[in-house]
């Protein structure tokens, strides 16, 4: 009886130090990137946020329709990190929206800064796909500051 | 107890007094040696049975006892890792008797002397409840910065959020209540507004034990012991000058995942200790302060502490008069959830950082200052009765920033207690006492309150035959808030407690007890007005008094020269438990209100094993709880409790070397009521394993310990990440 409990003492540490598996980050699932801006942000700047539709928007009812939206993009830099949690499936539009401060959250106080295109900020729109348990890496997008978009102007030029 | 025991036990005292004020008193002078190797045994307790005297060995064995009453007397020695000692001596009045003691080593002991099951010393073989002890050894064993980093390796016992359970009783409040009562040398110590525990206030150098009882004590101790009582007993003063200086220091390993990273620098931890401690003639006395300071493993997880404490003895006679006295202040960084996405310091990458705060809360400092002082004395009146008076005062004054708010409080508390003991030759033993204390509470976060309590209790310890023992005790408690009213039913509680010790056989022990358990509601649950980060806490000022009826069986029993072990079956039926009840207000905000839940239940079953192998080459410890839980109005488990407890612990003996390990183990809580994110269930089992060395060098050691070696990472409360995996050495010096 004693070899016995000399010999499963141990093992049985070792088997419950074995099943040990704690708390682990969740997988990231979603679109990463960068925003680089161009030009400085107006002093009646709020924030500026990265948001992202299924659709390229056709009215401004659709404007409403967004999937995400990723946290306030830090403005101290020439060039913000983003990323945003998304469910699998493939997006559209990815504009990045620019607030005023002291308005109402109102389509009237947001301004278009530029969207995904892979290039120019208001070229044609790119559409990006999110994998089950992946992340969408270098989803890259330019801002500028100096020629913002109202939503009306936003939609003229997507079409 | 009927009225008639109580007639019967006062002719009793009332018909023995005169006999015993005749009688002659010698003195009892001796040594307590290994019988083995003829080296002398300090820390044994040396007890006259039948009386409430009792003596310490010193570092060289030595004791005395005063005031023995004279006659044939029979001397009981208890010492862990030695066989009990009892013979006869003879007593002669005005006279000195020597003895010497000559202790078997026992690889496995089943007994230790204890103070809180009876308020006087008692052998845990006596106990009718279950008890843990902890010597100094064992506390400093893991290298602790705090004396809870020791106590969570006792059996059946678990922290939740630093808040300390035993068998599952205090559930998580997020630091409003305590259903466990701190002694500090049996002076109640729980803080006055939260009825807390703050235990980086305690003398870790200075404490010779620590004793954790189990189950409700409400029958001598009143509010707060409904789940249990630890007694941090301190150490008397050395009869040789000395002088301790402990050094310790660390850091913390980086987390498990290279996201979870949050400092690019190592973050590490110290510690200074220093204690002085002799005796000039009849005054015996201890000085310690302490410094430390942690970087913590989370974002503003950092702390301070500084700390001193005095004990000093004043022994004339059969007389000791005893002040303690112990400050606290803590500067520390305040975390109350980890960072979700879109609350972090992130792109948004991560769903969650369990080492980082949320954006805007980095900031969050506590301060807390705390002062705990008591003046005691023990004194004989003739050779049967004794006396204990004691005066106390304990202050608590924090205050949390939140950004540019604030919440605080600074509350005081005053006690006294009056007790006398009796004993009728070896078959009784009667306690009575009272006790009374007066304390307010001005918070800009509960509002200015008092509380006036007064309590008497009586316990009679009946040896009915050699192989059986009783305790009958009760207590009654009335309690007023801000005034109160004596005819309000719930200011008033009666709790009695009966239990049996039998002794079948040399190595068996069978204990039962039953008994009521109560507390009142802390200022904290009844008052609190607050916003805490996303929690909101309303008051409740109809909350009432929770109660418990506590049933418990166990047997201990030496199975060979080798194995101990130690089996408890306990039920405890509460009433109008107080819960927090949690609310989503559906704009990130989380009500909580405390309530009263009409019934509820907690059983288990525990059982601890302890072998010693190879000649002491080999010891180890093995304790198993089974918690079964239950709010009976819903049939749910109660929140923030395990159902499966396990520590185990080896170490193994290589002459100045100590090789050791301790696992620690708790299933995951089976229902949580703060945070119920269907996205992300951050509940995972417990599972910590530390690794340590130790070499000792004459009366110094020095240790290396690796907490959580594992680098495991698991929660016992939601969005709250316990420690991760560091590494600590330390150095005891004794001179």
């Amino acid at each position: 009886m004693k070899k016995l409990a000399v010999r499963l003492f141990p093992l049985g540490l070792v088997l419950l130090c074995a099943c040990a598996v704690g708390l682990q980050p969740v997988p990231f699932q979603g679109v990463s990137g960068s925003v680089t801006f161009v030009g400085r942000p107006p002093d009646s700047t709020d924030w500026v946020r990265v948001t992202i539709y299924r659709r390229v928007p056709g009215n401004t009812l659709d404007l409403l329709d967004f999937v995400a939206f990723s946290d306030t993009l830090l403005l101290e830099l020439e060039e913000a990190p983003y990323a945003v949690a998304l469910e699998p499936g493939a997006y559209q539009w990815m504009p990045a929206v620019w607030k005023e401060a002291d308005t109402p959250l109102s389509v009237a106080s947001l301004l278009v800064a530029g969207w995904y295109t892979g290039g120019a900020p208001f070229a044609k729109p790119r559409t990006f796909v999110v994998e089950s348990e992946r992340e969408t890496r270098d989803v890259n997008l330019v801002v500028d500051f100096n020629n913002m978009l109202t939503a009306d102007e936003a939609l003229e030029a997507l079409r | 107890m009927s009225r008639s025991a109580v007639l019967a036990l006062a002719a009793l005292i009332i018909g023995a007094a005169p006999a015993a004020a005749a009688q002659q008193e010698g003195v009892v002078r001796g040594r307590v040696i290994d019988a083995s190797s003829g080296q002398p045994v300090g820390s044994a307790t040396i007890r006259v049975i039948g009386t409430i005297l009792v003596a310490f060995a010193d570092d060289s064995g030595s004791f005395q006892l005063r005031n023995v009453p004279a006659g044939q007397r029979r001397l009981g020695v208890e010492r862990l890792g030695f066989a009990p000692w009892v013979a006869d001596v003879r007593v002669i009045g005005g006279a000195t008797t020597e003895v010497e003691i000559q202790l078997e080593p026992r690889p496995v002991a089943l007994g230790e002397v204890v103070t809180s099951v009876t308020k006087r010393p008692l052998g845990t073989l006596e106990s009718p409840v279950s008890i843990s002890v902890m010597d100094s050894e064992e506390i400093l064993l893991r290298a602790p910065a705090t004396i809870d980093e020791a106590v969570a390796y006792a059996p059946a016992v678990q922290f939740v959020g630093g808040q300390f359970n035993v068998r599952g009783s205090s559930g998580f409040s997020r630091g409003t209540n305590s259903r466990v009562l701190l002694l500090m040398d049996g002076v109640p110590a729980n803080s006055a507004d939260a009825g807390t525990i703050n235990w980086d206030m305690l003398p870790l150098t200075e404490v010779a034990r620590i004793e954790v009882m189990k189950g409700a004590a409400s029958a001598l101790y009143g509010t707060s012991a409904l789940g249990g009582v630890v007694n941090v007993v301190t150490a008397d003063p050395p009869d040789q000058p000395r002088t301790r200086v402990r050094l310790r220091g660390g850091f913390y390993h980086d987390p498990p995942f290279r996201s979870w990273i949050w400092s690019n620098r190592t973050l590490g931890y110290s510690s200074v200790e220093a204690s002085h401690g002799r005796w000039l003639g009849p005054l015996g006395f201890w000085v310690r302060a302490g410094s430390a300071i942690d970087d913590g493993y989370q974002e503003n997880g950092d702390s301070r502490r500084t700390n001193a404490a005095v004990r000093l003895d004043l022994r004339s006679g059969a007389d000791t008069v005893r002040f303690f006295g112990n400050w606290a202040r803590e500067r520390s960084g305040n975390i109350v959830v980890w960072c979700m996405r879109g609350e972090c310091p992130d792109p948004g990458r991560l769903a969650f950082q369990p080492l980082r705060v949320p954006v805007g809360d980095s900031d969050d400092r506590n301060r807390y200052d705390k002062t705990r002082l008591h003046l005691t004395h023990r004194g004989r009146l003739g050779g049967r009765l004794s006396t204990f008076e004691r005066l106390s005062f304990q202050r608590d004054d924090w205050q949390t920033d939140f950004g540019p708010d604030s919440i605080g409080s600074v509350s005081d508390l005053f006690g006294g207690e009056l007790r006398l003991g009796w004993e009728q030759g070896s078959r009784l033993f009667l306690t009575l006492g009272g006790e009374g204390s007066y304390s307010k509470v001005d918070a800009n976060v509960f509002g200015r309150h008092d509380v006036t309590s007064v309590a008497t209790y009586v316990q009679a310890e009946l040896g009915l035959a050699s192989w059986l023992g009783l305790t009958a005790g009760v207590r009654g408690d009335i309690q007023l808030v801000d005034g109160g009213s004596l005819t309000d039913p719930y200011t008033s509680q009666l709790s009695p407690r009966i239990g049996a010790v039998l002794t079948p056989d040399r190595v068996t022990r069978v204990r039962a007890s039953v008994g009521r358990g109560f507390r009142a509601p802390s200022i904290a649950e009844l008052f609190s007005a607050t916003l805490v980060g996303p929690f909101l806490v309303v008051p409740n000022d109809a909350l009432r008094p929770e109660s418990s009826l506590a049933g418990e069986v166990g047997i201990q029993r030496l199975l060979t020269n080798w194995l101990a072990v130690d089996v408890a079956g306990f039920i405890y039926e509460y009433e109008q438990l107080i819960e927090p009840d949690t609310t989503f207000t559906g704009e990130g905000v989380i009500q909580i209100q405390f309530g009263n839940l009409p019934k509820s239940m907690i059983s288990g079953v525990e059982a601890i094993g302890r072998i010693s192998l190879f000649a002491d080459l080999l010891k180890g410890q093995v304790a198993y709880t089974y918690l079964h839980t239950e709010d009976k109005s819903t049939g749910e488990p109660l929140a923030y409790r395990p159902k499966h407890l396990l520590t185990a612990a080896g170490t193994i003996f290589l002459g100045a070397f100590e090789l050791g390990a301790d696992y620690r183990y708790a299933s995951e809580m089976e229902r949580v009521v703060f945070f119920t994110n269907p996205n992300l269930d951050e509940r995972v089992p417990m599972r910590v394993l530390d690794l340590r060395l130790a070499y000792h060098f004459g009366r110094q050691a020095i240790r290396i310990v690796v907490d959580n070696a594992l680098n495991y990472s698991y929660t016992t409360i939601e969005r709250n990440m316990e420690p991760i995996r560091r590494a600590t050495v330390s150095l005891d010096l004794e001179f």
